[in-house]
């Protein structure tokens, strides 16, 4: 038999071989099956949840806020209110409709033009609606004061003025009722304010009469006032509005890595071995805009991290002896132990003795090699991060549109990290938590958001928001040799809620 | 009879019962295969395990361009290989008490010529084969029963042709000796 029969007969006794595995086999697989599906609803489970808890959490705070802002500030939408409700009534229609027929009949003698007409037309008409509103206003205090007093009734009531920094309560302590009705907030007018109330009251107003100039109370059933901005009255300079924003987004996950001592073979490895990932990212935020200016804060829910396909040479030293004839003696190679590279584990070297030899052995020409193996780590790193950002930002308005540039900074707290890396001396796999690497517990981010938002309703948009951020502070305590920081860029989309 | 195409779609869904016609229907043939890539039983059947494990991952991958069959081998194949890297330290070993017997075998050349009329049995040969190295098992493997040549073997396994081509000349022996053996306890026993 020669060494090539060997093949044939292994050719052949193997060639229809088959044999049926154990049972207990496919159990096995059944039970690892279970767990990748197990896995791999773990991931869906966990977005489902945190975007239910992030949903929760904005309409719970903006239930609050909402609810906390809205006795505070101004209903400018209600005086509207008051006004239709006072054209809608049929008694002051029929004045409005006879007071308006009167005045044209007598601007139709001056012999002005047709548009003209109309413009004055519509500018006195509204000045009917606000006499008939005043009228209707002060029937309504008379009536309540009729009604007040008839019943011995001690009101309190508390107004609030336009902002929340000038918001000082107004208590009347008596059963009559105040309008306010200054022109300015000068001593002398705050003075005549008071003195002009139409009954005996005593009024305490801390805030700047300016800020309630030219405005109402309004009375409804339960003894309940507003402070109202009547129509035609002086607006407000400031424009201020308070939103809460709900996006969800994806980002691009850079990584850049510094060696702060000799560790740029590192550095280099991971960087040809590492790549991008995209992450999702769920953010709520509060937005509080006066005028163009704006100021954002919030909490986010943010993920970085890499793939990596790391390959760790093992070097496997051949452990045959050889043959070796030096000066016509043959020299045998026999191993008597194992040594461990004190460098790396995974390598290990013979021991080997010469021994001279005597023998007619065939001697083997070549020396078998060094074997090398490959061992790769496929993986991805992931490091969940809340972070609380804090935004300055410029806005402008176009029609419905809404374009908005914010930056600043934002904090990080790392909650959760998984995965394995290369360690810094590249001679193992790590895992990737704080039990074996110096993981920073906190982080620091510089944020430039970009935004535009529609307007498809009173209260709500849909909004836009590319950004860039970047890490400031490194991934890894000042201790790790390594200094490794995340930048990402990517877009949220979803809805802002104005409050105000 | 359910097609492959059939089984294909319901492991791409996940489906347990497509899963399990495939495992019914493929293993006998690549567990036959892990056998000859591992040292015993054992190992052949963790080989295996992970081999479907892959295949099931991976269903959706597989283009229906080529043979079926041919795509799950080159698996278990590439699957045999890795597992040999994890395991390499245990055979350590087993690699130098192997060599002794190498020295023993090429004394004994006598046999070189003997007509091998005895037939061995499936046992016989896969015992032999388990009794390898790893290395010489492996590279024999590959160029007997996968038809790589040395260049191919040594791009696989990161080795030299000239070590493929020693080991699966050190391969060759040992087997013998081991087949010579089993024939001799044969004609003993007639």
């Amino acid at each position: 038999m020669n060494l090539h029969d060997i093949d044939k007969i292994y050719e052949n006794g193997f060639e229809s071989f088959k044999e049926p595995p154990p049972a207990a086999l496919w159990e096995r697989l059944d039970n690892s099956l279970d767990a990748i599906a197990t896995a791999y609803k773990k991931p869906i489970a966990a977005w489902l949840r945190n975007s239910f808890f992030v949903l929760v959490g904005a309409i719970i705070m903006s239930v609050i806020i909402y609810f906390s802002t809205k006795e505070k500030y101004f209903n400018i939408q209600s005086q509207n209110a008051i006004t239709q409700n006072s054209t809608q009534n049929p008694q002051i229609k029929k004045t409005i409709s006879k007071t308006i027929t009167e005045k044209e009949d007598n601007n139709s003698i001056t012999g002005q033009k047709t548009n003209e007409k109309a413009n004055s037309k519509t500018q006195k008409l509204n000045n009917y609606k606000e006499e008939i509103v005043e009228k209707s206003y002060q029937n309504k205090v008379t009536k309540t004061q009729t009604y007040n007093q008839k019943n011995n009734l001690n009101i309190t009531f508390i107004a609030k003025a336009e902002s929340k920094t000038t918001a000082k309560p107004i208590v009347q302590e008596t059963n009559n009722l105040g309008m306010i009705d200054s022109e300015s907030n000068n001593k002398q007018n705050k003075k005549d304010f008071f003195a002009n109330l139409p009954c005996p009251s005593r009024v305490k107003a801390n805030f700047p009469l300016l800020e309630i100039y030219n405005t109402k109370l309004q009375l409804n059933k339960r003894n309940e006032y507003k402070l109202q901005a009547p129509t035609g009255g002086k607006k407000n300079t400031h424009i201020t509005s308070l939103a809460v924003d709900l996006t969800i987004g994806a980002s691009q996950i850079n990584n850049s890595f510094k060696s702060k001592e000799n560790f740029e073979t590192h550095t280099d490895y991971r960087k040809a071995n590492e790549s991008q990932i995209f992450t999702p990212s769920y953010n709520l935020s509060l937005k509080y805009t006066f005028d163009h200016l704006s100021i954002t804060t919030g909490l986010s829910y943010a993920n970085y991290g890499e793939k990596t396909n790391y390959q760790i040479d093992n070097l496997l030293y051949d452990t045959i002896p050889y043959l070796l004839k030096i000066d016509d003696i043959i020299w045998e190679y026999v191993l008597v132990g194992y040594y461990q590279d004190p460098n790396n584990s995974d390598i290990w070297y013979p021991i080997v003795e010469a021994q001279p030899k005597d023998t007619t052995y065939s001697i083997w020409t070549e020396r078998d090699t060094i074997i090398k193996t490959i061992n790769e780590y496929k993986n991805k790193n992931s490091y969940s991060y809340f972070e609380v950002p804090v935004l300055v930002g410029y806005s402008i308005n176009h029609k419905r549109f809404n374009f908005e540039l914010s930056t600043g900074i934002s904090f990080g707290f790392l909650t959760k990290s998984k995965g394995y890396i290369l360690s810094a001396t590249n001679s193992e796999i790590v895992e990737n938590s704080k039990d074996y690497l110096p993981l920073n517990k906190t982080s620091l981010n510089f944020l430039l958001v970009g935004g535009v938002s529609y307007n498809f309703s009173k209260r709500f948009s849909i909004i836009l928001q590319p950004y860039y951020k970047k890490q400031l502070t490194s991934m890894f305590e000042s201790s790790y040799p390594i200094e490794q920081k995340y930048s990402s860029y990517g877009i949220n989309g979803g809805i802002r809620f104005l409050i105000k | 009879m359910v097609t492959d195409k059939k089984i294909i779609s319901g492991c791409v869904e996940g489906d347990r019962v497509a899963q399990r016609e495939l495992y019914e229907k493929y293993s006998p043939a690549m567990y036959a295969i892990c056998i000859r890539y591992s040292k015993d039983r054992f190992e052949a059947e963790d080989i295996l395990h992970d081999t479907f494990m892959k295949v099931y991952l991976n269903m959706k991958d597989f283009r229906n361009e080529g043979s079926f069959e041919g795509w799950i081998k080159r698996i278990v194949i590439n699957t045999a290989l890795n597992h040999k890297q994890k395991t390499k330290n245990n055979n350590y070993h087993q690699n130098f008490d192997n060599i002794r017997e190498t020295e023993i075998l090429d004394q004994n050349n006598e046999h070189e010529n003997d007509e091998i009329d005895i037939e061995f049995t499936k046992d016989e040969l896969v015992n032999a084969i388990h009794d390898l190295p790893c290395g010489y098992r492996t590279v024999f493997n590959l160029y007997v029963f996968e038809k790589f040549k040395h260049k191919e073997i040594s791009e696989k396994l990161e080795i030299t042709e000239s070590t493929s081509k020693s080991q699966l000349r050190k391969a060759r022996i040992l087997l013998k000796k081991k087949l010579l053996n089993e024939t001799i306890v044969k004609k003993l026993a007639i």
